[in-house]
């Protein structure tokens, strides 16, 4: 099943663009997704434990599964104001 | 308590929502502007980018002003976009009976905004050089 990603700030300029599909399958997690995507980034945990996510607008924990065409946001550090 | 909670792309004009948030019934009106400011951490700012999660970022705030209390008014209003040195970038506009409620809700909305509402932003140096605030470093911590 596909789901999309959002990406932001920090995130986008890493991934140099806004948002992409992936392919996972049944039972994927969050942090799944996560480490897939950054399996290439030396910082992958640190930025793992400064990021927060959100599944459909909504905050969600990491371990939280994932259903086809949801829309999963790594959320960094905000900083509105 | 009416609201007037949104994340904006044009310049906030802030006139019209002092007089939408006067009510009769209210002896207390706190506001506050956050406006994008010259300088930070040493550096020269030239200018600031704001990008938001936008329809997030306007559920996460009306989720906080539907926590506070005894406010009879309020304007939470966000821009994004590219700000220029003196822009309003955050506006927060309360009136309640009395001044302990709005000043309170005031520091309530502030510091869940910098806390939980999904919006960035990007500084510009004089050294042509920017970068996001709270980001890389932040996360590589």
């Amino acid at each position: 099943m596909k789901i999309k990603l959002k990406f932001f700030a920090y995130y986008e300029t890493l991934f140099q663009k806004d948002e992409m599909e992936v392919e996972i399958s049944e039972h994927t997690t969050v942090r799944d997704v996560f480490f897939k995507v950054l399996h290439k980034n030396p910082h992958a945990h640190q930025l793992f434990k400064n990021t927060m996510f959100a599944v459909n607008q909504s905050y969600v924990q990491s371990a939280t599964k994932l259903n086809s065409d949801d829309e999963l946001a790594f959320i960094p550090p905000v900083a509105g104001g | 308590m009416s609201q007037i909670v949104k994340v904006v792309s044009k310049p906030i004009d802030v006139e019209p929502y002092r007089k939408w948030v006067k009510h009769p019934s209210c002896g207390a009106y706190v506001e506050f502007l956050g406006c994008v400011r010259n300088h930070n951490e040493g550096l020269s700012v030239t200018k600031l980018a704001y990008q938001a999660y936008s329809e997030m970022a306007e559920k996460e705030m009306k989720k906080l002003v539907d926590r506070i209390r005894n406010i009879t008014r309020c304007v939470f209003v966000h821009r994004i976009g590219t700000l220029d040195i003196g822009d309003i970038a955050v506006c927060v506009l309360l009136s309640s009976a009395h001044r302990k409620d709005a000043f309170e809700a005031c520091q309530f909305l502030l510091n869940g905004l910098k806390s939980v509402v999904p919006i960035w932003k990007k500084e510009f140096y004089d050294t042509e050089k920017s970068k996001w605030i709270g980001c890389k470093d932040d996360c590589l911590k």
